[in-house]
């Protein structure tokens, strides 16, 4: 099989955002770029595939400018076999993005789609899903595990929903999008790193996978949450249980 | 005009979610209120569901499977929609929307709206980004609307004695793609549910040297409550996944969350901003969690649980 990894380049998650003066955006000062930190998994979990004889190739996939290949060449570094850039602007809504990903994934006769279960500057968590519901293929959600097994053609994979792990197994071609427990993402060594400066990427643009980049959302301003109220420096245990008792939280009798 | 309202009958409680999403969809076209309950188990869901006010119906779809697979539970939300030419598409922001809606919205081919905390009118809303640092109102012009939303974020509407017709949803073929062998059995000890317990007991990074998270577990069993991590005991293996709180975890907003060792990344925040009342209890006076929460007490978890236990119990 083949396998698609989706990445997204972002700012570092841990840069502090602010909101521009006139609403109409946010700021992120002096972040570096980085992959999206749960597409790191999907891609860690992609080459697991390829190393255990389960996955023949392994493809990196960007949507965005041409700014992000950096990311892609990281991805060759850490080991995927083939890195591809549809050409696209930065902040590119999730609808067209999963167009033109499953437009790829047809062109290029892809079995298996990894993903992050979101990017975590827009925290959307739709790309990867929107693309199993374009492409009628199986999906899974959330993957804290992920094994392929040969006897019966399927995925395995442990997920984490809100009441607890649950075990499902997913026949190909399908979509998995992963959690930042499915495993640790390795880094690319040096020597790895020089050798992918000399690879070349492809580039893709929408027309030539038959699409546009039309999106059917418009963004109209950002804002800053309420703040909380100052809260108060209690002194001592004691005084914390009096104010808990005020709110009505005391012990239940067992 | 009309809602339709996707439930999941595994919900602890299917009625308050329910109640809450019915509460939100009042934002949206004003028309009728449909619910839709797939699954083993559906039958049982629904009569508890038909009593919430407000709605019109009640659909119940059979299928051989407790735990619908997202293919096949997405085709029946589908036909369900066609059918009733719903122009918006509802579910819970939960693990449980959050795999279903984005494929109803593919099949669909529209972009939809996750994670909404507030409807402007019936196609615009507002959500949080950015771990919750920024709220963003996004207008959208697809038809139908296909949204996730925040049961915390809405009033319920009242459940009443006066049930609403049940009819038999649509009854689309399994289709094979993915089947779940069900839910890991869990050590958990995490007693109450977290997206609807009033307290929350919390433990982070800082329960790893004291041997574990019993004063954890100890102080949500005593306090009626449900246990949450961070991510940093989730990671030290001290807590399950399922129990995490934060931006790649469960978004809560109990009336009361203590947290007990924890240092308040912007990725924990992200899970409990709106809670009520927030307390932290950390050695570290200088913590995020300290400086932004309702009540900071510095001390050692390991002294101040127990003494906390003692003087919450009466007699
Ligand atoms: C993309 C991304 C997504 C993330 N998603 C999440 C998420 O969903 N949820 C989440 O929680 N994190 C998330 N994180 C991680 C987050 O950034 C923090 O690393 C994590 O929340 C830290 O966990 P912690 O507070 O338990 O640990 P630490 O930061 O190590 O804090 C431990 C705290 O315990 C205190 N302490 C130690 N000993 C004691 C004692 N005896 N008594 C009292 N206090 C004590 C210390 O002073 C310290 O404040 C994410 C990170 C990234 C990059």
């Amino acid at each position: 099989m083949i396998v698609l990894v989706a990445i997204k380049q972002i700012p570092d998650p841990l840069v502090p955002v602010r909101v521009k003066a006139d609403g109409s955006g946010v700021e992120i000062h002096d972040a570096r770029p980085v992959a999206n930190p749960v597409d790191d998994n999907a891609l860690e979990a992609a080459l697991r595939l390829r190393e255990s004889g389960a996955a023949q190739g392994v493809i990196a996939v960007c949507v965005g400018p041409p700014e992000w290949e950096g990311t892609l060449r990281t991805a060759l570094a850490m080991g995927a076999d083939r890195g591809i850039r549809i050409d696209a602007p930065d902040a590119l809504d999730p609808w067209p993005v999963a167009r033109l990903l499953a437009a790829l994934a047809v062109r290029e006769g892809v079995s298996l789609i990894l993903a992050g279960r979101q990017a975590v500057d827009r925290d959307q968590g739709m790309v990867g899903l929107l693309v199993a519901g374009l492409l009628g293929w199986g999906q899974v959600a959330f993957a804290s595990g992920l094994e392929w097994e040969e006897e019966t053609g399927r995925c395995r994979v442990l997920r984490v929903v809100d009441g607890g792990q649950e075990v499902v197994t997913l026949r190909l071609p399908g979509v998995i999008t992963v959690d930042p427990r499915l495993n640790t993402p390795r880094y690319a060594s040096l020597p790895a790193i020089m050798r992918a400066r000399g690879k070349s990427l492809e580039s893709v643009s929408p027309g030539e996978l038959g699409e546009n980049l039309s999106s059917d959302l418009e963004w109209l301003s950002v804002f800053l949450p309420a703040a909380r109220k100052p809260g108060v420096r209690v002194g001592d245990v004691a005084e914390l249980a009096a104010c808990l008792r005020a709110l009505g939280v005391v012990a239940c009798r067992s | 005009m009309s809602v339709l309202i996707v439930i999941d009958p595994n919900d602890p409680d299917p009625v308050a979610v329910a109640a809450r999403l019915v509460g939100a969809s009042r934002g949206l076209a004003g028309g009728a209120v449909i619910l839709l309950v797939v699954g083993a188990n559906s039958r049982e869901v629904a009569g508890g569901l038909a009593r919430i006010e407000g709605i019109r119906e009640v659909m119940c779809s059979h299928h051989p499977a407790l735990r619908v697979p997202p293919e096949d539970l997405a085709q029946r939300v589908v036909e369900a929609a066609e059918e009733e030419g719903c122009d918006h598409l509802v579910a819970s922001a939960g693990s449980f929307g959050a795999e279903l809606m984005p494929r109803v919205a593919g099949m669909l081919r529209v972009s939809p709206v996750t994670g909404v905390v507030e409807t402007r009118d019936a196609e615009t809303f507002v959500r949080a980004m950015h771990a919750g640092r920024v709220m963003a109102v996004v207008r959208t012009r697809a038809r139908p609307v296909v949204l996730t939303v925040q049961p915390w974020a809405f009033a319920p509407v009242p459940v009443g004695e006066v049930a609403v017709t049940v009819r038999q949803g649509p009854e689309a073929p399994t289709l094979g793609w993915s089947e779940s062998a069900g839910l890991l059995p869990s050590h958990d000890q995490g007693n109450g549910e977290l997206s609807t317990a009033r307290v929350v007991v919390a433990g982070g990074a800082g329960l790893e040297k004291g041997g574990g998270f019993a004063p954890v577990e100890r102080l949500a069993r005593v306090l009626g409550g449900a246990v949450g991590a961070s991510r940093g005991a989730v990671d030290a293996g001290l807590a399950p996944a399922e129990r995490q709180i934060g931006q790649t975890g469960r978004i809560i907003a109990p009336e009361v969350y203590i947290a007990l060792g924890i240092s308040g990344a912007v990725q924990h925040l992200a899970g409990v901003k709106e809670a009520g009342c927030l307390v932290s209890i950390n050695t570290d006076p200088q913590a995020p969690m300290a400086l932004v929460a309702d009540l900071a007490l510095t001390g050692d978890l390991h002294a101040v649980v127990p003494s906390l236990i003692e003087l919450l119990t009466d007699g």
